[in-house]
């Protein structure tokens, strides 16, 4: 009984995982990730020509809009005012490139090793350094997250995720919503998902 | 949907059979043919890289075997030693001799 159980457990994971690769593979074929929430389904594509003219406009009109707001800096300015303030980011970036560096020689270690205790002692050093190097580079995108490069990439990414979220309303794909205040004002799930999906389909727009 | 499950996907024999054949013949992989998506970025970049270490596996070069493919960290690890070796000259090698499942071809490697 508890054979046939553990049978059945793995022939649903089995087909949950073929489902998955199957999904994966139509999003590759055509570049839409459609999604349901209560009921309704939503997708993401990714922008068209027209649509990426547009995009840049609006990352153009942004940026200047930026440019004439003396409260926003560049991120060169950001670290001139943290280094004031104390905080060093060119260490902090130079402690990444130190980890990057030690990790690789780890990597070189591990790949000719063929003991299973010094494989595993390998894998811990070489995770422990990966996590600091991604705590570290997390601390730096933080710190220079108000800087008028990573603004501007917000807005434009947010802007063409307006333009590309779509809702299936009969058959037909519709723009979900009228215009682009109306996105931004919403903080429901389907923006939310649809933020998180159009970083598959296009390279951060900065 | 993450990443792993497009790596997974890549190093699936149906993805790097059809990889193949598209290579050989020319074969349009995707919808659109150019402006690629970060995930068609991604998923050729995959491709390619068990395309190799399957023929790496294949041609039973040294440090590499199913079950450093299927462990991502020692997959790494490989290719960061395929990389840093890969302008070193090689070591002479013994003749090696490499049979197909029906042992009808053999394939001689100098």
């Amino acid at each position: 009984m508890e054979n046939r159980k553990e049978l059945a457990k793995e022939a649903l994971r089995a087909m949950s995982e073929m489902e998955e690769l199957n999904q994966m593979e139509q999003i590759v074929k055509d570049n839409k990730i459609e999604y349901t929430i209560a009921g309704q389904t939503y997708r993401v594509r990714k922008p068209t020509a027209v649509e990426s003219i547009e995009i840049d406009t609006f990352r153009r009109k942004q940026f200047t809009e930026f440019m004439s707001d003396d409260s926003y800096m560049f991120k060169k300015q950001w670290i001139e005012k943290y280094q004031k303030k104390g905080i060093d980011i060119g260490k902090m970036e130079k402690e990444v490139q130190t980890c990057q560096y030690e990790v690789k020689q780890l990597l070189l270690r591990l790949a000719t090793s063929e003991e299973p205790k010094t494989i595993e002692s390998l894998k811990k050093q070489i995770e422990a350094l990966k996590e600091t190097m991604y705590n570290t580079s997390i601390e730096i995108t933080e710190l220079l997250s108000l800087s008028i490069e990573t603004q501007l990439q917000i807005s434009a990414t947010s802007y063409a995720t307006f333009l590309v979220l779509e809702t299936n309303v009969s058959g037909e794909w519709k723009r979900t919503f009228a215009n682009y205040e109306e996105f931004r004002a919403s903080e429901l799930e389907v923006v939310q998902k649809a933020c998180y999906y159009i970083n598959y389909l296009i390279s951060p727009v900065g | 949907m993450n990443f792993l499950v497009l790596q997974k996907l890549a190093r699936s024999n149906y993805a790097q059979l059809l990889y193949a054949r598209a290579k050989e013949l020319n074969l349009k992989f995707f919808q659109n043919d150019s402006d690629l998506s970060v995930l068609q970025i991604n998923y050729l970049y995959y491709l390619e890289i068990y395309h190799s270490v399957y023929q790496d596996l294949y041609m039973k070069e040294p440090n590499i075997s199913q079950a450093i493919i299927e462990d991502d960290l020692r997959l790494e690890a490989y290719l960061v030693w395929k990389a840093e070796n890969r302008n070193k000259p090689k070591k002479p090698q013994e003749k090696r001799t490499i049979f197909n499942s029906d042992d009808s071809v053999v394939f001689k490697r100098k």
